[in-house]
């Protein structure tokens, strides 16, 4: 498949401290990367690599303390609270480990959550909800709570939230990682039919399993990178 | 989203609906207590003014007599009639001079007290008279022994009835005076501790010149223009009277309207001390919600960070927090509502009372619930807002 060649997000020398007692922990020192449209990214590291914070200033959730971050061109690191909520609603999906639905909503209203972050009617938010519930295969479980579904289906019913904006940037934290190895490759199949479709995708994870199936690697070591990989299918 | 808002806080209570109850209480106490009260003190009230009313609110009573000599002069027989020419709000008066006599009819006997009156009583108090006349002011004042009697005055010494015409001898300080019986007055309920049935009337003028030539009257009883101006009519006489004798407790005047108005003032007052006390139950039932809104951002800590991962905006956080606790104390004034109201139709419904609630104390029970939940729920909706969203995401 063609990656475009216009990058989703563009990462320039960023650093990102915190502050531990009297220490200083550079948890990303210097760290500069660019995802492309298209492309099905893995960041691949060992705990304490820094690549949760490198997820969370990509997913706007987080700034960087130095360094620029650029998502379709636009710088982010310098955004207010408030626009950094509107990017996260517009342009970035969320997906979790732990799925992270509402318990006391439905898979419908979970799904159309984000859209009322956006003031969608209604109406409109039903049926782009339905939508996106089908395109997963979980049209037939609307009404059900999150609690009477399995595993997979949970994170399918995440994966369905995340593209209910249908924003540039998928952001996936370990999807596999409280799945049976069976289900987690379903996951993954979708996410390469996601991925087919021309959404781009990153997903952060320590399963080699789940790495291989991605064109790049993208290795995280003490906050910096690695050489990173590139599979050939 | 405000409506979202709403369904999201109905299903949250109804998970929790023990907790939501118990964290109610507080407001609900304090909403019912306002209406109770206030349905008790107004139904009293509007029972209590009716009796006072049933008599006619235009009436002003004088008491006289009991000060120093001077004074006393104050208190002639043509006191009433001073008064209703000097007071444009004073249309009607007379005077009223007790005495009790023996009376005995042809085959009863027994004692009574005698009012001595002027024809005008009839027209202060509205008599009617179903059997006979009432005195007139053409009537011959020396020789005419013409008497009234009471609805049960006459049951008592004419059993038989067709009392008018009927002499009557009374006895008064052991001289024996013959009288007829002119007329009957119709039954008519007791106002203002007057009672009207078990009483007989003579002219004060015959009595004066035939009987005893008083020269102080003991009260006297005035007719107010209107019974909107009796309250002005009772300070117009308090003020005239006041101008003839300077002597503290050397007259009283009253009337149901000045009652009425101690009333009203004591209602108020009432209401004050309500006010407190309501004042202070919301305000406990306030802190009530803010412990439990706060103890529901604590265990949501993580929807909080899912929705902010969502693209929630801090505003929209503290929206959904605020409508939540507006939504939960409203719900409590509506229970505290109802609760008050059921209570006070059966203590009214006890004590016999017209059930008369009060329309301006639901409004503002109902809004200030609502006010409680904002005020209260602020300072959770806010910490609510500003969780950052990695460590709420993290938080199990």
């Amino acid at each position: 498949m063609d990656v475009n060649i216009n990058p989703v997000i563009e990462l320039e020398n960023i650093h990102r401290d915190y502050r531990m007692g009297d220490n200083i922990v550079k948890a990303l020192d210097g760290l500069s990367l660019t995802i492309g449209g298209g492309e099905l990214t893995s960041i691949v590291g060992p705990s304490g690599s820094g690549k949760s914070t490198l997820m969370n200033i990509i997913g706007c959730l987080d700034r960087p303390t130095d360094g620029r971050v650029r998502l379709n061109g636009e710088d982010i690191s310098i955004l207010s609270d408030k626009r950094l909520s509107t990017i996260r609603n517009r342009n970035i999906g969320f997906i979790f480990q732990q799925f992270n639905l509402m318990p006391r909503l439905s898979i419908l209203e979970n799904v159309a959550t984000p859209l009322l972050y956006s003031r969608v009617k209604t109406s409109e938010r039903n049926r782009l909800a339905t939508a996106a519930l089908q395109k997963v295969g979980l049209g037939d479980r609307l009404k059900h709570r999150p609690t009477e579904l399995s595993g997979g289906q949970k994170q399918r019913a995440a994966i369905a939230r995340a593209i209910v904006t249908n924003p540039s940037l998928l952001l996936a934290d370990e999807p596999t990682g409280a799945l049976d190895t069976t289900t987690g490759e379903l996951i993954m199949d979708l996410f390469r039919q996601l991925n087919s479709e021309g959404r781009t995708i990153i997903i952060v994870t320590h399963d080699p399993e789940v790495s291989q199936q991605c064109r790049r690697v993208v290795r995280v070591r003490d906050g910096k990178l690695e050489p990173e990989i590139v599979n050939v299918y | 989203m405000f409506i979202e808002n709403i369904k999201l806080s109905l299903k949250n209570f109804i998970t929790n609906k023990m907790r939501t109850l118990l964290s109610l209480l507080g407001i609900m106490i304090g909403v019912s207590s306002v209406i109770l009260i206030t349905t008790l003190g107004n139904s009293a009230t509007s029972n209590i003014k009716n009796e006072i009313a049933s008599g006619g609110m235009d009436l002003i009573m004088i008491y006289g007599g009991w000060g120093n000599a001077r004074s006393q002069k104050v208190f002639h027989s043509g006191l009433g009639e001073e008064l209703d020419d000097m007071l444009d709000t004073i249309i009607a008066s007379t005077p009223n001079h007790q005495v009790s006599a023996l009376a005995k009819s042809r085959n009863k006997t027994a004692f009574f007290e005698v009012n001595c009156i002027s024809p005008s009583y009839a027209e202060v108090f509205n008599i009617e008279m179903p059997a006979g006349r009432f005195f007139s002011d053409s009537d011959s004042i020396d020789k005419y022994p013409g008497i009234i009697l009471g609805n049960k005055t006459a049951q008592t010494l004419f059993p038989a009835g067709g009392s008018v015409g009927k002499p009557l001898k009374l006895i008064i300080n052991q001289c024996t005076y013959q009288f007829t019986v002119i007329g009957v007055m119709k039954k008519k309920d007791a106002n203002m501790g007057l009672s009207f049935n078990d009483v007989i009337l003579m002219d004060l003028n015959y009595y004066r010149s035939r009987i005893a030539k008083v020269e102080v009257v003991n009260s006297f009883f005035l007719k107010a223009a209107d019974a909107s101006v009796a309250a002005q009519a009772n300070t117009d006489v308090n003020e005239y009277l006041q101008t003839k004798t300077s002597e503290k407790d050397g007259f009283w005047v009253d009337s149901p309207s000045s009652i009425s108005e101690m009333f009203n003032k004591v209602t108020k007052t009432l209401n004050l001390v309500l006010a407190a006390i309501a004042g202070i139950s919301l305000l406990v039932g306030g802190i009530g919600i803010m412990n439990i809104m706060l103890v529901s951002v604590t265990e949501r800590t993580r929807e909080i960070g899912i929705r902010k991962a969502l693209g929630a905006q801090a505003s929209a956080i503290r929206g959904q927090f605020l409508t939540e606790s507006a939504v939960l104390t409203i719900i409590g004034g509506i229970l505290g509502v109802i609760l008050g109201t059921v209570l006070g139709k059966l203590v009214t419904e006890l004590m016999k009372w017209s059930f008369s609630p009060v329309l301006s104390a639901y409004v503002l029970a109902i809004g200030f619930s609502a006010a409680i939940g904002v005020f209260f729920g602020l300072y959770p909706a806010v910490r609510a807002s500003r969780l950052d969203p990695i460590q709420a995401l993290s938080y199990e």
